[in-house]
């Protein structure tokens, strides 16, 4: 017997208030706990309610635990998901190039700008911040777990380039190739999470038509 | 997930032959093919099921398919190449463990 439209809206609005935030973790639970109950009532012949209300008094921590994050693991994920697009033919080419211009063909131009490179990269993050806030919570309104692992390492390297700069600042040499690296690992990374944002929209379309 | 210590480090194996065999799977119906198998002797926990399945994607070893099922929607999982070749190297490593555990455990069956 499937359960319909309403019952699965219940089991949505309980995880929802259980604070299990993120659509693709609280899609998969649905499902699974959707499954279970299912059984549940055709094996014990049971009402929606009566099932849903057994199944979660034995499995509730189990459930919450699956839907909950942990920092350490998506730390871990992100990290070596960004490694991996380092290690792109055409990411390693534009890196190359752009720092072989900026120290050699630029450097001299781009020295006096040093102080005001800091508040630049800020307002670059805020700037992405804000926009990425609007299209998935203002427009998309979805909130998904696969996306949203990949910020805490953005405000981690930001502050690995506050952190060069304050360890180099009575060295101009040593703070604008600080500068420089660390800047361009913030571009990169920005564009990273553009284009992972890209890639899983173009192969989850459906995600974002449900609830 | 029972006797946790010793099946943790596997899970991710079991996992990944289970799609080997079967092709492509949904979470719930891992839980109840491992449970079916082991004749109910081995529970794997959500707790410990998806986030092995989200790490296993995050590393390319899994893809995912998403499908419209009784009014909600189905996450399957199915192993990308990569995976297939891992899974390989995984059985094969889990294999030895458990003919080095057996010839500790118990040499005489060694023989």
């Amino acid at each position: 017997m499937a359960l319909n439209k309403e019952n699965i809206l219940f089991i949505d609005n309980y995880l929802k208030k259980s604070e299990v935030v993120f659509d693709d973790l609280r899609l998969e639970l649905v499902d699974h706990i959707a499954s279970a109950i299912t059984l549940k009532m055709s094996n014990e012949d049971l009402d929606f309610y009566d099932a849903f209300k057994s199944y979660m008094v034995e499995n509730k921590k189990e459930i919450l635990k699956a839907g909950m994050v942990n920092q350490k693991v998506n730390l871990k994920l992100a990290i070596s998901k960004f490694l991996n697009f380092l290690k792109l033919k055409g990411v390693i080419v534009f890196s190359v190039v752009l720092f072989f211009l900026a120290s050699n063909t630029f450097k001299a131009s781009l020295i006096p700008y040093l102080p005001a490179f800091q508040s630049t990269i800020l307002i670059a993050i805020m700037a992405f911040t804000i926009i990425w806030i609007t299209v998935f919570y203002g427009i998309l309104r979805k909130r998904f777990f696969v996306l949203e692992n990949n910020t805490f390492l953005l405000y981690i390297i930001f502050q690995l380039f506050n952190f060069s700069r304050m360890l180099w600042e009575n060295n101009p040499e040593m703070e604008f190739y600080a500068s420089l690296s660390i800047g361009l690992l913030i571009v990169l990374y920005m564009f990273f999470m553009c284009k992972s944002s890209i890639e899983f929209y173009s192969k989850n379309k459906d995600l974002y038509a449900i609830g | 997930m029972k006797n946790s210590q010793l099946y943790k480090g596997s899970l991710n194996t079991i996992i990944m032959k289970l799609l080997e065999e079967k092709g492509r799977m949904y979470g719930y119906e891992i839980t109840q093919k491992v449970k079916e198998i082991t004749l109910g002797e081995l529970n794997i926990t959500e707790g410990a099921l998806y986030p092995a399945l989200h790490k296993l994607e995050a590393e390319g070893l899994l893809d995912v398919e998403i499908e419209k099922v009784d009014n909600r929607m189905r996450k399957y999982y199915k192993l990308t190449e990569k995976g297939a070749t891992e899974t390989v190297n995984r059985l094969a490593e889990l294999e030895e463990f458990i003919k080095n555990m057996q010839n500790i455990v118990n040499p005489k069956l060694s023989y």
